[in-house]
């Protein structure tokens, strides 16, 4: 996992606008990356995408992030992995996550939600104007 | 006195059926090795048993040696075959190893050879009124070892094969087990105690009986491996005891007309036993039978869940996206748009939901009625999620110009302990049922609390109301209510669900309506006091 960190620090995806507050966007699907990366820096947030769990990680460890919004449903590594580490390092281990996903009702939910994330959103219920609404109740 | 030869008789039954159950599996399956090992065995068997009987009724010096040698001969075989039959029981197919090609089996030949040759018995004397007495010789030393150890051998294995099987396989060893235990049993009560405690050896002739149990048991694990039920088995012993019985009756009658009167009831209770155990067995396999549909509807109906979980959820993916972009638009982060345009996308947007709504409902709906739904249950104001779900139906009910109205009294009481999610579901079922069949007038949603810890939510509309008949079903999976156009919505699931929901959280739901004057859907919860 060291050298994974490490090869996400020298490429920093990120130019990152002093002030704002980072949210880092895990998720595979490019229209929905699409969509909440739109909204998120309409609402003035940096928004910092990783689309599959191993990169997701990567950034959640290595750059400066303030929340979290997470699949579970991504290559490579699993949202439910990705938690499980990121919990145990020390850097990750109190950023707050939002699981966004279209899983519910599953067991899953239940091991997510015991990871401590803030909130669990069927992305299929919520705008990306609600998910906001959710955010800026974390992130003020 | 029985009319009978007892003892011929016994014996002529006992070597027909060892015979008989012999040919019968190795025609069951003639490429089996266990069954071809095991005709093997009952021939030797049943000539065993013949010689036998034989050597002890036959007064003559020559012919006496002759069959007392000839029964040492096949039981050298007969122990050997017992010995390979446990070792390769039940498979059907097996490579006898090299140590038993050529090391045991031609020790055996050589053996066998040796009972005909006077090494074994030197001489039987006869004496008038006394049974034949055969005097061994040195070569009985090598037959008692090579016997006995194949015999302790075969025991061994079958006890080891015993402990370490399981269920059905385990039964099959056990009838094994049983019937060498009773065979030994008889040889060391009949052959042995008696002969040398009692000093009476007119049982000893009729040692081809012996050998009954056995091949019986045998028989009944390789032919009825399948069928090693309690049931079938209990009522084949006591039909066979029965008939035994009636059997042995008839053998004991002392004239011709109880023969023929008591082989009358036998043959009546042969064919009715028969009738019998057929019948269980045909309970029994049908029964199976049922337990293994049921094992395969179980797993269908788990495949089911799973493609409707996976296909709801790539269902989800594409109305996430289409909402996304159209609330989008709507809220203005793509600049002015016309107001009709606005309209458009406020309907379609109205559309989407109502397909969230059904892939929703399609997933839960197993996961409910399984209890595999995880609920998160918590304190919650009931009006905001009500005002959530108002908010959302506003523009369907306005493009069909309904009069929308959420009305809520002052002070009223709303904390309930729910899955805010799930209650929202359960208002969004109602409401969006009230728009759909309403054409005109009004939809209204009404919080009250009709008595104290307790609240309700109606949703009243002047839509065409339901008749008595078919308000009983309205609460059924998937039934689906007609509208007035003959025309029938959605999947059936939303009204269900909602009553597996409101049971779940304590609640009671209902409806009130008379057709043509409108609906009142309600449910009723329980307040929780804040803390």
């Amino acid at each position: 996992m060291a050298d994974d960190i490490q090869a996400a620090s020298e490429t920093n995806p990120l130019v990152s606008e002093p002030g704002k507050k980072v949210i880092l966007l895990i998720e595979d699907d490019p229209f929905l990356v699409g969509i909440y990366r739109e909204k998120l820096e309409i609402e003035g947030y940096n928004v910092l995408i990783a689309e599959d769990g191993l990169q997701g990680l990567n950034y959640a460890v290595s750059q400066k992030v303030d929340l979290i919004l997470l699949d579970i449903l991504i290559p490579k590594l699993s949202g439910i992995d990705l938690l499980v580490r990121l919990r145990q390092d020390e850097k990750g281990k109190d950023v707050p996550v939002i699981a966004l996903t279209n899983l519910s009702g599953s067991d899953d939910e239940e091991k997510i939600r015991s990871y401590g994330v803030k909130d669990y959103l069927v992305k299929s219920n919520y705008t990306p104007g609600q998910v906001v609404e959710v955010i800026k109740k974390y992130l003020p | 006195m029985p009319v009978l030869n007892l003892d011929l008789l016994a014996l002529g039954i006992a070597v027909a059926a060892i015979s008989i159950l012999g040919f019968i599996i190795y025609f069951s399956n003639r490429k089996s090795v266990t069954n071809r090992l095991f005709l093997l065995f009952t021939i030797v068997s049943a000539l065993w048993g013949i010689a036998n009987y034989i050597s002890y009724k036959i007064f003559d010096p020559v012919f006496g040696a002759l069959s007392v040698r000839l029964v040492m001969f096949f039981a050298v075989y007969q122990a050997g075959l017992f010995f390979l039959l446990t070792y390769i029981f039940p498979q059907e197919k097996y490579k006898f190893s090299k140590l038993v090609k050529f090391i045991y089996v031609p020790v055996l030949f050589v053996v066998s050879v040796i009972t005909l040759t006077p090494l074994m018995y030197s001489e039987v004397i006869i004496k008038e009124g006394v049974t034949p007495q055969p005097i061994p010789a040195p070569g009985m030393g090598l037959f008692a070892i090579v016997a006995v150890s194949s015999v302790i051998a075969g025991l061994i294995i079958l006890i080891k094969r015993l402990i370490s099987s399981k269920g059905n396989a385990r039964l099959q060893f056990v009838f094994l087990l049983l019937g060498v235990l009773m065979m030994f049993g008889f040889i060391l009560v009949f052959n042995f105690l008696f002969t040398t405690v009692f000093d009476n050896s007119s049982f000893v002739p009729l040692s081809g009986i012996f050998m009954l149990p056995f091949v019986f048991f045998t028989f009944y694990a390789i032919s009825r491996h399948e069928l090693l039920n309690v049931k079938i088995i209990g009522t084949e012993v006591v039909t066979v005891l029965l008939i035994i019985l009636s059997f042995a009756e008839v053998v004991l009658s002392s004239s011709f007309g109880e023969i023929f009167f008591r082989s009358g009831v036998f043959i009546a209770l042969l064919v009715v036993g028969i009738l019998l155990i057929r019948s269980v067995i045909r309970e029994v396999r049908q029964r199976e039978q049922l337990q293994l549909l049921n094992k395969r509807l179980e797993d269908l109906d788990k495949q089911k869940d799973e493609f409707v979980s996976m296909a709801a959820h790539e269902l989800r993916s594409p109305l996430t996206a289409i909402k996304g972009y159209v609330s989008m638009i709507i809220e203005g982060d793509t600049g002015d748009i016309p107001e009709k345009a606005r309209q458009f996308l406020a309907d379609a947007m109205a559309v989407t939901d109502r397909l969230v709504r059904l892939v929703n409902n399609m997933l839960n709906v197993s996961r409910i009625e399984e209890g595999r739904i995880v609920y998160q249950m918590e304190e919650t104001s009931l009006i905001r999620a009500i005002q959530e779900t108002y908010y959302s139906f506003r523009v369907e009910a306005e493009r069909k110009k309904l009069d929308f109205k959420l009305v809520v009294p002052n002070g009223l009481e709303d904390n309930v302990k729910v899955d805010p999610d799930r209650i929202r579901e359960v208002i969004s079922n109602f409401v969006s049922n009230a728009i759909k069949f309403t054409e005109k007038g009004k939809v209204n949603i009404v919080m009250s609390n009709p008595i104290p810890g307790f609240v309700k939510v109606e949703v009243v509309d002047t839509g065409p109301g339901i008749s008595k008949e078919e308000q009983s079903r309205l609460f059924q999976k998937f039934y689906r209510a007609e509208s007035t156009s003959g025309k029938t919505f959605g999947t059936g699931l939303g009204l269900y669900i909602t009553k597996l929901l409101i049971e779940k959280f304590g609640g009671t739901q209902g409806l009130n309506s008379e057709p043509d004057k409108g609906s009142n859907f309600w449910f009723e919860l329980p307040v929780v006091k804040k803390v």
